[in-house]
């Protein structure tokens, strides 16, 4: 029931997106599951994944449809939605009939979805992006796929503004966390899942990838699932003593307290040493403007300092 | 028995705290090689993590394994002495199922505020189950077995009413689902001292009341007669035993079967007092979950591979109650198929009723198909010019619709078919675990060969259910007298598959929505070409069994007039069974494995007057279509824009529509 | 018409036991053969073995020409038409449907019932007197009632063969007498074969051509009825004090306890 990990993807080809002729006036596209062409530019897009919303709003497109919206301002908060759109209801099956009602020309679906890629084909021409679980760093994954998206829509110009954006708050972000903790300072990310499961972003997780390109050494380097995380009991910090967590809200707030306030974790080094911070929400399976909420949020945290 | 209990107590009950001994000795010896054992006990070193993590985790984890292995084998032996029932069991009787949907609600619902109050809440909610459980079964000849089955059908409705819950809260299932799977890790102490001081309480007055609960396991008669006040002192026991369930469960989570296996097993061995049988109990079933759980930890590991405890618990003890049960022979023999019949079947052919039911499928199909529900509830008409367009709103909604009728009309067969060949009105693909053996299959082949096609799974569900018909028939060799063993069977094979997607969801990450959309039964990604093709495989059959409805007719009357009046009985029944775990797969891919349809359907048919096999076929199908199509309507419009499993919404309709059956014939 | 020659079975299992041993006795066709003796002799056993029940037996049995097993299902099921001693009644079937059923070895899975077929169904009601409560379930009859569905059935069955076990054991007297006159007159008139198994030594007595008595598994006396009527025959198979006393003016014989 990882639903809270919709928008992670079970793809097997990497995103392959090349214009196949500048001359004709229709453009093709090729993509995960095959290919769609263009005369226009599509101009009304239904998303059906937080990252490809949030990817698409980024370039200055409102979608038409989009799915699980409170959820998304719960989980992803940022970018915020636009003021009208469609509700397509749950991200694992957007409803086919509000899809039609959106009229979109143009639906973006992540490999999850690959069971109803041809019945989405017939409401409108359809593109699968994977963005995650498909063993590439997330970060070079949500490049590329702005790119692509960018690409098809014309945007092309506003994704090389986003992406300089990208790497010039990287930057920023990087030097302030290395002004409070020093250059050395590794941080594990994580997430708490339950009284006593944790999640710890591996490497080529959002948070990790994130944190190499802001030059800050990150803590857990090992085995992950296919989301890019290890997951397991409060053991799995052991090896961390002497670095940093920071861990993603939301977490419901009976588990944190249990989680925070258990022995196993007010005992193990990083807690002694005080070196906990606590990161509003942010979805660490989100697009570039998700990677740049993450490195903001945990310089601006780690400037105010640790948790309590 | 060969030997004597008190040496069977002796031998048992000396390898059990041997066994459990070394285990904590095997967590221990890494400490006594470096002589800081008393440290690791008593007084961790805080700079060692492996010592803070043996006295914060392993320790009391050890201690709460004992604890909830002890509390819930000794509650199981009290509900089972009550009922005089060797199948009931906290898990079995919806106890589990209650405090579960109790527990999912309060956590995501209520304010901090009421949290002190969450054992009040949850207590409730067990008890709520299981009275309405009691009140099922209560007053029925066939007792044992109703209480079974009111069980299984109460722990089916609380769990899709959990599962369409948790589908509105989906980024705390997390939480949720690995507590549903039963997890014993420890981060602390404070989970033992939560628990410790209720168990205590709750199992000395268990162990207080041994005198009436053995006067109470005469029979509400004798009891009566002896001057014992059964109704409150039943009350009272349970009260105490749902009670020590709740606090564990809302503890660690659902830990199955050691709550049934354990006491059901003593009592086989030969404890049929009370107060040995609880003393034994509660040691057995400590030990037990205390090394079942020392086991998985030394496959967790770190690096996240986790094999939750309770899930483990189930897949061990399942199949061992099914061993252990039939050579027990516990199992009172009896017939259950003479009490769903009116006495006074009209003999007058239903065709009228038929028609109706026909009509009514016709237009529901138009109406479905038109109507609609929009974000407001408000009520939205398709213009009929949609009809004509290609790809349309209604091309889509017939896609499913015709689906949801196909999978109603496959399971409705599938259930008469097993009902009538079986000679068991309670049997459907659903109890007997036909449809959970196709989901099993398909689970184990999806996220363990990697078969993605839905064709292939489609065929290999058909494959696992066909097996386990087979295993079925061999189990029970005499299949038309044993409803017992059916539906342990069934209760045994849901429990595995339960256990086998908890822990399949926990390694194969990615595909665990399509694997969860699945055992919820939507018709989401179904497509016309997969309609037609199961359409076609349910005419076929159909028409089939149709065809034979006369040796199917000869069939109820069991296996001895049948052979002599010259029907070739195991090989015409071979050949339903197939026939019905082909249409019970074809369907489960639809509508998933618990839907409940193949029994709704055919019994309502019967009830209805459709008296023949010929009728009771049609009559049933067109009932089981017309559920599934209401239930596939509900499923797209109760929540507009969100889309609800069908399956999950006839499961709720067919344990509701039992549920109230059960109350009217109070 | 059943020819049998030591035969013998047991059960399997762990604790397995001899049932029956060294049985070797025919059947005469077109009589009444009853099969007699206390509980657990084995008569009920035996019957179930000429009914082809139970196949593990040893020794030899033979149906007319052919070896018992050598006779398919329906083959068989056109021959010997069998009552069990507790049949299951099916809770929806009316007791014309019931004794349709009787066509089944005919007409198998989908051949159509013709004309001749109602005619032997409705002939077997008629023999049994049950044509008034034709549209009734049987479920809603009384047991004597029912026994006669369960008889017509067998009858419809056309089968020249009846092996009824303990078709009177449920019923009063006068139905007991009335089942057993029914078997009897049906054997004298359509000429058919009956073996049934017995309890009541004065109806045994009085309608049966050849008795079977076994004791233990074995064939402990058999012969006809006169000489079953002794009191020192009775005593060996039941191993009790049971006196003969001949009724005046008759060629009846009652037993009694001594």
């Amino acid at each position: 029931m990882r639903r809270s990990f919709l928008i992670a993807i079970f793809a097997i080809c990497a995103v392959a997106f090349h214009p196949l002729s500048a001359l004709a006036q229709a453009t093709t596209y090729t993509h995960e599951m095959g290919s769609v062409t263009f005369e226009t530019p599509p101009t009304r897009i239904a998303v059906t994944n937080w990252s490809l919303t949030e990817t698409v709003i980024a370039l200055g497109i409102n979608p038409v449809a989009i799915a699980d919206p409170d959820d998304y301002r719960q989980w992803v908060v940022k970018p915020d939605l636009p003021a009208n759109f469609v509700n397509i209801g749950q991200r694992q099956s957007p409803n086919m009939e509000a899809l039609r009602d959106a009229k979109p020309d143009l639906i973006l679906i992540s490999g999850e979805l690959a069971a109803a890629y041809e019945a989405l084909s017939e409401i409108a021409p359809t593109i699968v992006i994977s963005t995650y679980n498909n063993n590439q760093p997330a970060l070079d994954s949500i490049r590329k796929a702005t790119r692509t998206i960018a690409a098809v829509t014309g945007r092309e110009q506003r994704a090389e503004e986003i992406l300089k954006q990208v790497d010039a708050t990287l930057a920023l972000d990087g030097a302030r966390i290395r002004a409070v903790l020093g250059p050395d300072q590794r941080i594990a990310v994580i997430r708490i899942n339950s009284d006593a499961q944790i999640n710890v972003f591996g490497p080529p997780s959002l948070p990790n990838t994130v944190m190499a390109a802001m030059n800050i050494p990150t803590a857990y380097n090992g085995e992950t699932t296919g989301w890019g995380f290890a997951r397991g009991g409060l053991e799995l910090l052991a090896p961390f003593a002497k670095d940093t967590i920071a861990f993603i809200e939301p977490t419901p707030a009976p588990v944190r307290q249990r989680i925070l306030t258990s022995p196993l974790w007010k005992m193990q080094g990083f807690a002694r040493n005080n070196r906990v911070y606590q990161i509003p929400p942010v979805w660490t399976y989100g697009g570039l403007y998700s990677a740049m909420r993450f490195a903001d949020l945990l310089a601006t945290q780690i400037e105010n300092g640790p948790y309590r | 028995m060969i030997m004597r209990p008190a040496h069977v107590t002796i031998v048992v009950s000396a390898l059990f705290i041997l066994l459990a001994v070394a285990s904590i000795f095997a967590d221990l010896l890494p400490f006594l090689q470096n002589s800081t054992a008393w440290q690791a006990l008593f007084k961790p070193d805080e700079t060692r993590f492996d010592q803070i993590f043996f006295h914060f985790s392993t320790l009391p984890r050890t201690v709460m394994a004992f604890m909830c292995g002890a509390g819930l084998a000794v509650a199981g032996g009290a509900i089972q002495t009550i009922f005089r029932n060797p199948l009931a069991s906290p898990t079995t009787l919806g106890v589990g199922a209650g405090v579960e949907l109790a527990l999912t609600i309060f956590l995501v619902m209520a304010p901090a505020s009421l949290a002190p109050y969450q054992d009040i809440f949850t207590l409730t909610g067990g008890m709520v189950a299981l009275g309405v459980v009691y009140l099922i079964a209560s007053g029925r000849s066939n007792a044992t077995l109703w209480l079974i089955l009111a069980g299984m059908i109460v722990n089916l409705l609380l769990h899709s009413a959990t599962q369409i819950f948790m589908l509105f809260h989906q980024q705390y299932l997390d939480s949720i689902f690995m507590w549903g799977a039963g997890d014993l890790a420890q981060n602390g102490w404070d989970s033992t001292f939560y628990l410790a001081p209720r168990l205590v309480l709750g199992i000395i007055a268990i162990f207080a009341l041994v005198r009436p609960l053995d006067i109470l396991a005469l029979g509400d008669d004798t009891a009566n007669s002896l001057g014992a006040p059964v109704k409150w002192l039943r009350l009272a026991i349970l009260t105490l035993a749902v009670f020590v369930t709740t606090s564990i469960i809302s503890a660690v989570g659902m830990i199955g079967f050691i709550g049934l296996a354990v006491p059901a097993t003593l009592r086989f061995l030969g404890f049929n007092r009370s107060k040995s049988l609880l003393a034994m109990s509660l040691l057995i079933g400590g030990c037990s979950l205390l090394l079942i759980d020392y086991v998985l930890r030394q496959f967790s590991g770190t690096g996240g591979d986790i094999f939750p405890t309770g899930a483990a618990t189930a897949l061990i003890g399942a199949p061992f109650v099914i061993v252990i049960l039939r050579k027990a022979r516990i199992m009172p023999d009896g017939n259950a198929n003479r009490q769903d019949h009116p006495a006074d079947y009209s003999l007058a052919p239903k065709h009228m009723l038929m028609a109706v039911l026909f009509a009514v499928l016709l237009m529901g199909l138009a109406l479905s198909l038109m109507v609609s529900l929009n974000e407001q509830s408000q009520v939205i008409f398709t213009p009929i010019s949609d009809l004509f367009t290609l790809n349309s709103t209604l091309g889509d909604r017939a896609q499913r619709t015709l689906a949801a009728i196909v999978c109603g009309a496959a399971l409705a067969v599938s259930g008469t078919l097993i009902q009538r060949v079986g000679h068991n009105p309670m049997a459907s693909p659903e109890i007997t675990g036909v449809s959970s053996a196709t989901a099993l299959a398909m689970i184990i082949a999806m996220v363990y060969f990697g078969f993605e096609g839905r064709t292939d799974l489609m065929m290999i569900g058909a494959i696992g259910g066909i097996i386990a018909l087979l295993v079925l028939l061999g189990l029970c060799r005499n299949f038309t007298h044993a409803p017992h063993y059916l539906l342990l069977n069934g209760l045994a094979i849901t429990a595995i598959l339960g256990s086998v997607v908890r822990i399949a969801l926990t390694h194969s990450g990615t595909k665990a929505t399509m694997l969860i959309s699945w055992l919820a039964g939507t018709t989401y990604f179904t497509r016309m070409d997969e309609v037609i093709a199961v359409a076609f495989i349910t005419a076929v059959l159909t028409l089939l069994t149709l065809l034979a409805r006369r040796p199917l007719e000869l069939a109820s009357m069991g296996a001895d007039q049948a052979v002599s009046l010259g029907l070739g009985i195991s090989l015409f029944r071979l050949a339903m069974m197939m026939a019905a775990a082909i249409l019970a797969a074809v369907s489960t891919l639809l509508v998933g494995p618990l839907s409940f349809v193949g029994l709704m359907a055919p019994h309502l048919a019967r009830i209805a007057g459709f008296r023949l096999a010929g009728a009771h076929l049609i009559g049933a199908i067109l009932i089981g279509a017309n559920v599934m199509m209401v239930a596939e309507w509900l499923a797209r419009n109760m929540l507009y824009p969100q889309q609800l499993p069908t399956g999950l919404i006839a499961a709720l309709i067919g344990t509701a529509y039992f549920l109230i059956l059960s109350a009217r014939r109070q | 018409m059943f020819d049998l020659k030591d035969v013998g079975f047991r059960t399997e299992g762990k604790a397995a036991k001899t049932l029956l041993s060294d049985i070797s006795v025919s059947f005469p066709t077109q009589a009444f053969s009853a099969i007699v003796g206390h509980n657990g002799s084995g008569k009920s056993t035996l019957l179930k073995i000429l009914a082809r029940k139970y196949r593990q037996f040893s020794g030899d049995i033979h149906m007319g020409e052919k070896a018992l097993t050598d006779h398919s299902i329906r083959d068989f099921a056109r021959k010997v038409a069998y009552l069990p001693q507790n049949p299951t009644v099916p809770p929806h079937l009316s007791v014309r449907e019931l004794v349709g059923f009787g066509r089944y070895p005919w007409r198998g899975a989908f051949g159509r019932y013709r004309p001749v077929d109602f005619e032997k169904i409705d002939r077997a009601m008629t023999l049994t007197h049950i044509e008034n409560f034709a549209d009734r379930l049987v479920a809603s009859l009384s047991g004597g009632e029912r026994q006669r569905v369960w008889l017509a059935m067998l009858l419809a069955q056309d089968a020249p063969i009846l092996l009824l076990d303990e078709p009177t054991s449920a019923l009063d007297v006068g139905h007991q007498r009335d089942i057993l006159h029914l078997v009897s007159d049906l054997k004298n008139t359509i000429g058919l074969t009956v073996i049934a198994v017995l309890h009541d030594i004065d109806m045994v007595g009085r309608f049966a051509d050849h008795i079977l008595a076994l004791r233990h598994g074995q064939t402990c006396w058999q012969g006809d009825a006169r000489n079953f009527m002794q009191a020192g025959t009775l005593q060996k198979i039941y191993d009790a004090d049971i006196g003969v006393i001949a009724v005046p003016q008759s060629n009846i014989s009652i037993s009694y306890i001594a």
